[in-house]
């Protein structure tokens, strides 16, 4: 089953995932291989920027779908292409290009920064893309990609991680790859760990990313709220399938798959009036979902 | 200016007697910068069955009273100010043996992220036993098994669960294991710090589910304290909001999703996203008349309540009615006078 | 709830080393011990003079007196200009080989840890071996083999067979520090694996790195001391070691001559206990568990 979008034209898809699964061995406690991808197909088109949700719980494989994205993870069975090539290929004959063009946001804003050097490091080991003719250049670039994050240069160079704030961390992030305009980039839950009133700032980041520069962006996250604020499409993942897609207003709007009406209807909406409906108990597969032993990916566990 | 504080800011038709007092609360933390206030003044009533929702951000101080309440607190964090009576009984001011009878029989605490700080070489049901058993010295293995069981149940959890390690539990099941614990001695107070904020939103509503159908059977009261406003709305009575350290506004929750007054809760609530409302159609609209005072109270440096030396002004406590209280400097009239000198 | 700190991750970083070390009374005490002695060995020669090393030089045996302060062996030479000459020495052969120990064992720990694989496999497994296998009877062999004749291949020697130690430790901080999120955006940023180990990871392993050197420096000797009391050390350059093997082969303990073995060996205490303070210290600091609660 390919689960190609309804627009898709006939050039080669941005990125493309061609039956990827991903197992790990079940280590030292001897379980059986635990799958954390399984069967994924899905495409970007390639002939406009596009946000796409990852959506899923943890233990969906979302972050797994990422790593593979990224290429530092390979696929256990099944192919990822990048513009057409094979991922792996990329990496091995054109590796600095593909970095260039494919980069990545995550989740824990400080734990990006090495604690040894200042935030300017990040920036520092962009030089080898070239991306200035002179040192000079490159500064001033450091300089307008900041603010046009929202940051200010002289409050943000030169301190250490820790010393900015979870929002000011991640929009410094969009800020280096703003630097190098990749083509896609894997957000991998951009702001679960950014207080919720400096989320805007960041996911508004995002979406200028989309809309200056055409970056398509693989928005992964559990929060359907914020995946509905930013995404044009979304993909469900559970238990490292994808169960339902499309665009995602008409997703959220209208669930089809029950695993999706459950994961919907379960979050919290901001209004005493609006309640959850019913009790989990009475929901297909409600209360199991509280109740399953951990497995899948377990990098995930938060 | 010296003025009277104002009455603790108390629950609407508070016939019923009020679980947990806090007067005045204010805890400190010796830091290389000098002493940080991490709460100041806060004072509010929980009334008996009902649910409280503490929000804040990070650094609002809400965790911190909360241990602070139960006197958990470690230095160099220490309480300056204020009581927590209890049935009666200031728990801020009993000695430690006393405190020890009432910490967990009368109020329990389900801690941050107590959920991970489990013992991993011992299974869950020994955990729940040694909880019951440190607390009311009870020895007989054999009611303390049933007891266990007994309170697996409640949780919606199989009686299997008790003979299993935490690492071979999800978070959803460990999370619910905690709360047994908190259950076990049938507190009138639960205090629940953040007790889903690291779970997926279905293992959510099952643990909110759990935790609610466990205060209402003991007839006890609940503290939720979190961030996550979308949560409070689906569980709690009222609202209480912290902003560095100091209570801003509070009130019953409808009131405070549907008419918010102070410009902080009004920036959370914006924040929130929703699903079902993704334009915000349905929020409160806030009509701002020229002239009202209360449009003058706004986030930024002219503020008493940003970056106020310690000592000094704390805002007043207004009563906006049916128990809805909002601190601004500003009184009736819009002039400045309502300042209570804390020196 | 933005950036915890969960106890088991608090992560110290450089600023606060800056500040926490220097304050601490043991690296403070430690320190001084160490340099202290290294002053002795560096200025004291000039001040005694060589003219106590030569043999007759003064009365046989004699006990401390104001001339001579540690007294004289029995081939008449002056205990105290022995033990400032052989400072440097024996000072050197601990840096020498700890250096070499420690400096293999951080290469040899990053590539494990951080490549994984059969390199780990083939690096790890000799290493658990060599761990297991009493230094000094291997260092015992060696030396009968080699005869060594001079204290730079004695280091030499010491130090190729001191790098296990330092490469499990390093290697198992390697694997903890690979997984964080700075290093993925390393190799994101077109950073290849050598880049990646020692531009990223080992700054942050600096100070494992040093309480590695500090016992490395300690090891070497100690091994170093033993084998000389062994007599397989080498016999041209004075060192406290070889003050120690003279002493106990020539019956200093039963003769009672206390001015002959008590110096070098209080001096060797004073230098383990000195380095211990050191690691002790920084033990502590990069130990959360250990460290004294920090405000906030």
């Amino acid at each position: 089953m390919t689960d190609r979008l309804p627009e898709a034209t006939g050039t080669a898809p941005l990125l493309e995932l061609d039956h990827v699964r991903k197992s790990f061995s079940g280590g030292a406690r001897r379980r059986d291989p635990v799958v954390a991808v399984d069967d994924v197909t899905m495409d970007l088109p390639s002939d406009r920027p596009i946000i796409a949700a990852i959506a899923g719980e943890s233990g969906s494989g979302k972050s797994t779908l990422g790593n593979l994205v990224l290429g530092l993870q390979s696929p256990s069975e099944g192919r990822l292409r990048f513009g057409a090539r094979p991922i792996d290929e990329l990496l091995r004959t054109e590796g600095l290009e593909f970095r260039r063009q494919v980069q990545a946001i995550f989740q824990d804003p400080t734990d990006v920064f090495n604690p040894f050097h200042r935030v300017d490091h990040v920036f520092g080991m962009l030089a080898r893309f070239r991306l200035a003719s002179s040192a000079e250049e490159g500064r001033e670039q450091v300089r307008a990609a900041l603010r046009s994050v929202g940051l200010e240069p002289d409050k943000t160079l030169g301190r250490y991680a820790h010393e900015l704030s979870g929002g000011q961390a991640q929009r410094l992030m969009i800020a280096r790859v703003l630097l190098l305009k990749p083509r896609l980039v894997v957000a991998d839950e951009p702001v679960s760990m950014v207080d919720a009133s400096l989320r805007v700032a960041v996911l508004d980041a995002l979406v200028e990313l989309k809309e200056t520069l055409g970056v398509s962006i693989l928005y992964i996250t559990h929060d359907l709220a914020t995946a509905y604020r930013v995404s044009d499409v979304i993909y469900i993942l559970h238990r490292g399938r994808i169960v339902e897609h499309g665009a995602t207003r008409s997703v959220i709007d209208a669930p089809v798959d029950p695993y999706t009406r459950l994961l919907v209807d379960s979050v919290p909406e901001p209004d005493p009036d609006v309640r959850w409906a019913g009790r989990l108990d009475d929901q297909p597969g409600g209360l199991a979902a509280g109740s399953s032993a951990p497995g899948g990916d377990s990098a995930m566990v938060r | 200016m010296m003025v009277a504080r104002a009455a603790v800011p108390q629950a609407p038709d508070t016939v019923a007697e009020s679980v947990l007092t806090v007067e005045d609360l204010r805890v400190s933390y010796a830091s290389r910068l000098g002493r940080v206030l991490a709460v100041d003044g806060l004072s509010f009533h929980v009334a008996s069955g009902e649910v409280l929702g503490l929000v804040g951000e990070s650094g609002s101080g809400k965790s911190t009273a909360a241990m602070a309440i139960l006197r958990l607190l470690r230095p160099p964090g220490r309480i300056e100010l204020g009581r927590a009576v209890v049935e009666g009984v200031d728990l801020l001011g009993l000695d430690d043996s006393a405190l020890r009878r009432i910490r967990w029989r009368k109020v329990a605490l389900i801690p941050q992220g107590s959920m991970n700080s489990l013992n991993p070489v011992m299974r869950a049901g020994d955990q729940i036993a040694d909880a019951i058993a440190a607390h009311e010295d009870r020895t007989d293995r054999v009611a303390l098994r049933e007891r266990v069981d007994a309170l697996l149940d409640s949780v919606r959890l199989g009686r299997d669960v008790a003979g299993r390690y935490p690492h071979e539990l999800s978070g959803g099941m460990r999370q619910r294991v905690c709360i047994a614990m908190a259950t076990a001695l049938d507190p009138r107070l639960l205090i629940a710090d953040e007790p889903t904020s690291a779970l997926d939103v279905v293992v959510q509503r099952a643990v909110a589910e759990t935790l609610l159908d466990a205060t209402h059977r003991l007839g006890a009261s609940l503290i939720l304290i979190g961030h996550d406003l979308a949560l409070q709305a689906q569980m709690v009575d009222r609202v209480a909001v912290m902003r560095r350290g100091r209570l801003v506004e509070i009130g019953r929750v409808r009131a405070m999703f549907q008419q918010p007054v102070h410009a902080y809760t009004r920036a959370l609530l914006a924040a929130v996203p929703s699903i079902r409302d993704p334009d915000g159609a349905r929020r409160w609209r806030w009509p701002v008349e020229p002239g009202d005072h209360r449009a003058r109270c706004f986030l930024g440096s002219s503020c008493v309540q940003d970056g106020a030396t310690p000592a000094e002004a704390l805002p007043l406590m207004h009563d906006i009615g049916e128990g809805h209280f909002v601190a601004c400097r500003f009184g009736e009239r819009g002039d400045e006078t309502t300042l209570v000198d804390r020196s | 709830m933005t950036r915890g700190e969960h106890p088991w991750t608090a992560r110290r970083g450089w600023g606060a080393a800056r500040r926490v070390l220097p304050r601490d009374s043991r690296l403070r005490t430690g320190v001084a011990i160490v340099v202290g002695l290294l002053v002795l060995g560096s200025v004291g020669p000039s001040l005694v003079g060589p003219a106590g090393l030569s043999l007759g030089a003064a009365g046989y045996s004699q006990p401390p007196s104001a001339a001579h302060p540690f007294g004289t062996d029995p081939t008449g030479r002056d205990v105290l200009t022995l033990l400032v000459y052989g400072t440097i020495p024996t000072l050197t052969i601990g840096v020498l080989a700890g250096g070499i120990g420690t400096g293999i064992g951080v290469i040899l720990g990053l590539l494990s840890g951080y490549v994984r694989g059969p390199v780990d496999t083939v690096i790890k497994g000799v290493a658990d071996v060599a761990v297991t296998i009493p230094t000094l009877m291997i260092l015992v062999v060696l030396t009968a083999l080699v005869k060594t004749q001079s204290i730079a291949l004695m280091a030499i020697i010491i130090g190729l067979l001191a790098w296990p130690y330092s490469a499990r430790a390093i290697r198992a901080q390697t694997l903890t520090l690979r997984e964080r999120g700075f290093v993925t955006i390393a190799v994101l940023s077109g950073r290849n694996a050598f880049e990646v180990m020692f531009l990223e990871i080992l700054p942050n392993l600096l100070p494992y790195v040093m309480a590695s050197l500090v016992g490395a420096v300690s090891g070497a000797i100690v091994a170093a001391v033993g084998l000389q009391l062994l007599g397989l050390g080498p016999i041209t350059t004075p060192t406290i070691g070889l003050m120690l093997q003279y002493a106990f082969q020539y019956g200093a303990v039963t003769r009672g001559m206390w001015w002959w073995w008590g110096p070098p060996t209080l001096f060797l205490v004073l230098l383990f206990g000195g380095l211990f303070l050191i690691s002790v210290a920084l033990d502590a600091f990069s130990n959360p568990r250990l460290r004294r609660v920090e405000a906030a």
